[in-house]
């Protein structure tokens, strides 16, 4: 795509992350595991979308992507500089370039404090810019561009609807002018026509600011809509990672074709027979043997149960974890 | 449940030994020299030494707590100072007393309580949910001595309907006449002790209640075509039922500290009332004593909670609590 | 009882005829939030009604077991199971066609369930309230039956297991046995799984199908997909009014009504080009004390006239089974 191709501007390799989750007194450490030997690349200006159901690791990843928990093992290297290993001073301004996105920005804007002053706080606190009118000036300017009237400053957080508030916390994460956004579960809260609005407001900002994403998302669609790679996640680990068109076309992993299948669609004219998988994903406390999805694999044989398997090419940035998948 | 049992247990058990420390030291750390009341100064010194030698004051404050501990498990908890009578007879005088009292408020509180908490929670808003309301504030904030101070005026001086202290009339008679009498006695006390306990007991019972009355598997149950009555004893009752008796569990705690009070008032012959004159007579053995029967009772009354909430809640009984 | 259109269609089991429902705000005044709500389900037929939060799609479900919360009012219409109106009724008769003659399952299965009585005393306690003539022991083998139905593996252990020992989906079919198990004329699903991961959803829906044709199906969503899986006939909500109606397969591929058109045009999908932009409909979904007047869509649609702004459309038939809540069709124009 760029020059940039041979670095990467965001690599991730080997993440992993287990959390204890016992606190009782006189009982064994329980661990999950949350996130197990995570790789990828984003390339400048792409988006990679992160895909995957409750106890895939998905949220987990997002946060060890930005450093706000440690990895157990592995790193991260954003524009060549691993994440982990730089002086504080530097991590600051590496913390300003990489901002996050939540799933209800309501819950981290304080009900007393106005609009306003929510997004002009972390300009003041990272010391982008100072002077109260240019603050304010910078504000203004943000909530426009995320599609608010200027006005809207000196509203209190209640006043806004769902889409408002999606709004209001993407002005807050741009106010330090980030050239890499994380988004979780962004758009999961919102009604279908909102969440269309939102997902246009990304793609806008994204052109217009020349920023890189992270999508991560439970809903397949809205991850086909906005990525230009899609990672798979499952219990933990990634399944499969490709280029959104080519996992399209083939998707390789038994897990990714049956969460394609299983999503139901507005269209009556695909005839597609529907893969259901058997029984419930399982605990990341104690996650399968061998391969983690053989316990509700339509396509496991026994070695499945026995045999883990590592991640593979099978073409042009295309890498699966099945030993069947290669062929 | 059997590792849920264990567990508690265990923590019971260990909750008891950090008590038994802590008065241990407690009583060890006050300013005053218990020697020094117990013996007459005009003594002379050698005679003094020789007394603290067999109480054991002389020897250091580890070796102290291993003797303690060791008599402890033969059920010595040593003289008192005031009477020269082992402890363990002293307490095994006191003790019924008290649990007299304490059962009845108990059994009174929950049996008054629950019903007229889930009663209000089901009438929420209407008038006798508000008188309600107003009484459990009022009852709530009672000042336990100004309360018995006034039953006493009335009912015992003004009224003369009941009698104005003790468990019973000195010299104790027999049977029938005996229990009534005893009965007489405890009127003033239980009743005192029932109102901060019961308006408690109504509290939980009403806020958990109305709670539950809130939760979609009510609105199942409505669904299938239940009437309120069913719904109400059937599905929402154990369920609210689950944080009032945590919390009754609780109260035994409070309640020790308001049967201090209560049994000072009254001259009621229990533990609380021990407790009271041992602190004026310095009798630190007794106190001791006192003290760890108290913690003693507190932690069995919770463990038996402990019991009684995995009975009701299976998210405990099969999961020990970790679901 | 009054004579209704829909009703003289001999398999129509149940018909909401004009119905209308608000909500009583702090001053005690009430704010209209259904409006004039005329549709049936057909005896053996499954009905989806869509809309986003706030259009009144779950408030409907409610009113149809009349389980609606002390807060909102009926302001007028009926609804009849069969040719009797639903509105008329004792408390008492509704309980006896509540988990009866209509049986509902709700969102939330984590919370549906009640956490301290085993699943199959909550199986039961269905048919000790409607069929009393069944014996304990006959209770427990229909439940134990019921289980089997909805796929729980092991039902004679699992019947003594308590709903804290179930998943997410377990639990919600367990919530389903509870439903079918009086053969209900009517089921009515809100939202059944919404909280779901999508491969368990699918696990839900493939068991909804099964069932399918046994009973009519009321399917509330705000999901198109699910609709498609699943229903006939669609309904579509917006602000307290239907705004198009018809069968699955003309609200898929040619909608009318401004609304439909543009919520089916902003939803993402899996198949097809990838445009950089999603159609989308500006504006926010309205809340109930502000509804607009006239069309409650006006503001956002991007077909709007005077007339709209001022005048409710009337819901116009289009053809057979296909009705619509616009003035571009009302005929107001010509």
């Amino acid at each position: 795509m760029s020059t940039k191709q041979e670095q990467p501007f965001l690599e991730a390799k080997g993440l992993t992350k287990h959390f204890n989750v016992s606190h009782k007194l006189f009982s064994k450490p329980v661990w999950i595991h949350a996130v197990d030997d995570v790789s990828f690349a984003v390339q400048r200006g792409e988006t990679l979308g992160i895909v995957g159901e409750s106890g895939s690791g998905k949220s987990t990843l997002a946060r060890l992507l930005l450093n706000l928990i440690e990895p157990n093992a592995g790193s991260v290297r954003f524009k060549g500089v691993d994440l982990f290993s730089m002086t504080k001073s530097k991590e600051s301004t590496f913390r300003r370039e990489m901002q996050m996105v939540f799933q209800d920005p309501y819950a981290s804007l304080n009900p007393r404090i106005k609009i306003g002053e929510a997004i002009a706080e972390p300009i003041r606190a990272n010391r982008v810019m100072d002077g109260k009118s240019r603050i304010e000036a910078r504000v203004a300017e943000l909530l426009e561009m995320v599609g608010l009237s200027a006005d809207v400053a000196h509203s209190y957080p209640h006043e806004f609807s769902g889409g408002q508030r999606q709004r209001i916390g993407i002005a807050r994460a741009l106010g330090v002018s980030p050239e890499f956004l994380v988004c979780d579960e962004v758009v999961s809260a919102l009604d279908v026509s909102i969440q269309s609005q939102i997902l246009n407001l990304f793609a806008e900002l994204k052109e217009k600011l020349g920023l890189t994403y992270i999508f991560i998302s439970h809903d397949f669609s809205v991850i086909r809509h906005v990525s230009d790679h899609i990672l798979v996640m499952y219990l933990g680990e990634a399944v499969e990672i490709a280029p959104v068109d080519e996992l399209f076309q083939n998707p390789a992993h038994p897990y990714t074709r049956a969460l394609i299948s299983a999503i139901p669609e507005p269209d009556l004219d695909v005839a597609s027979e529907k893969i259901i998988l058997e029984g419930d994903i399982p605990s990341a406390e104690a996650p399968p043997r061998g391969c983690r999805f053989s316990t509700r694999c339509y396509m496991a044989r026994e070695e499945c149960g026995i045999r883990h398997a590592e991640m593979a090419s099978i073409g042009e940035n295309h890498l699966v974890r099945c030993s069947f998948a290669l062929g | 449940m059997a590792e849920y049992i264990f567990r508690r247990l265990m923590k019971s058990l260990l909750t008891v030994f950090i008590s038994i420390m802590l008065t241990f030291l407690i009583i060890r750390l006050m300013p005053a020299d218990p020697v020094s009341l117990m013996v007459d100064p005009k003594l002379s010194p050698e005679v003094q030494e020789q007394m603290r030698k067999n109480f054991g004051l002389d020897k250091p404050i580890y070796t102290q707590f291993g003797i303690y501990l060791l008599n402890l498990l033969k059920g010595d908890l040593g003289y008192s100072f005031k009477t020269r009578e082992p402890v363990i007879t002293v307490l095994m005088q006191r003790l019924p007393w008290t649990i007299l009292l304490m059962f009845t408020t108990l059994i009174m509180s929950l049996a008054i309580g629950l019903p007229v908490g889930i009663t209000a929670a089901k009438r929420r808003n209407k008038l006798f949910d508000r008188v309600v309301n107003v009484l459990i504030t009022l009852a709530i904030s009672i000042f336990i001595p100004f309360i018995s101070f006034a039953f006493l005026y009335l009912f015992g001086y003004r009224l003369g309907l009941l009698p104005t202290g003790g468990a019973y009339t000195p010299p104790p008679t027999q049977g029938f006449a005996y229990v009534l009498d005893v009965a007489r006695h405890s009127v003033l006390p239980t009743i005192t002790l029932f109102l901060g306990n019961s308006a408690t007991v109504i509290l939980y019972s009403r806020n958990s209640m109305i709670d539950v009355l809130k939760e979609d598997y009510i609105r199942t149950a409505f669904a299938k075509g239940w009437d309120d009555r069913y719904v109400t004893r059937k599905h929402a009752l154990k369920n609210a039922l689950i944080p009032t008796v945590t919390v009754t569990g609780l109260m035994i705690g409070s309640m020790m500290g308001g049967a201090i009070m209560t049994e000072t008032i009254y001259a009621w012959p229990g533990v609380g009332r021990l407790i009271y004159d041992s602190v004026n007579a310095m009798d630190y053995p007794v106190l001791q004593g006192a003290f760890l029967m108290l913690s003693i009772t507190v932690v069995a009354m919770n463990f038996i909670t402990d019991l009684v909430v995995a009975k009701i809640d299976p998210r405990i009984r099969l999961s020990g609590g970790r679901a | 009882m009054r004579e209704v259109q829909g009703r003289q269609a001999p398999d129509d089991i149940l018909i909401f005829d004009n119905y209308s429902a608000g909500y009583l705000d702090d001053d005690g005044h009430i704010i209209n939030l259904l409006d004039s709500l005329s549709f049936s389900v057909k005896e053996g037929r499954a009905l989806g009604i869509v809309g986003e939060s706030g259009c009144g799609k779950s408030i409907t479900g409610l009113s149809a077991i009349r389980l609606l919360s002390k807060q909102l009012v009926v302001q007028g219409g009926a609804i009849f199971l069969g040719n009797e109106n639903l509105l008329e009724k004792t408390e008492r008769e509704m309980q006896d066609i509540r988990g009866g003659k209509i049986a509902m399952i709700f969102q939330e299965p984590m919370t549906s369930l009640n956490p301290v009585l085993s699943v199959g005393f909550q199986i039961e306690e269905v048919l000790a309230r409607h069929r009393p003539e069944l014996s304990p022991d006959d209770r427990r083998s229909s439940a134990i039956e019921l289980l089997r139905e909805v796929g729980i593996s092991a039902p004679e252990k699992r019947v003594e297991d308590y709903p804290h020992q179930f998943s997410g989906g377990m639990r919600q079919r367990v919530m389903i046995a509870m439903a079918i198990a009086c053969h209900p004329l009517l089921l009515i699903a809100d939202e059944p799984t919404t909280a779901l991961d999508v491969t368990i959803q699918a696990q839900v829906l493939a068991l909804m199908k099964r069932l399918k044709g046994r009973g009519s199906l009321m399917l509330i969503t705000h999901n198109l997909g699910i609709i498609a899986d699943l229903c006939e006939e669609v309904l579509v909500m917006y602000a307290g009014r239907i705004v198009e109606k018809a069968d699955v397969e003309t609200i898929l591929k040619k909608p009318i009504h401004p609304y439909t058109q543009g919520l089916i045009a902003s939803i993402p999908t899996l198949r097809g080009e990838r445009q950089k932009f999603l159609y989308s409909i500006p504006g926010m979904v309205p809340a109930a004390k502000n509804f607009p007047s006239g069309c409650r869509f006006h503001p956002r649609c991007d077909r709007c006239m005077d007339l709209c702004r001022v005048e409710a459309p009337p819901l116009t038939k289009i053809r057979d089974g296909h009705s619509v809540r616009c003035h571009l069709y009302s005929g107001a124009l010509s």
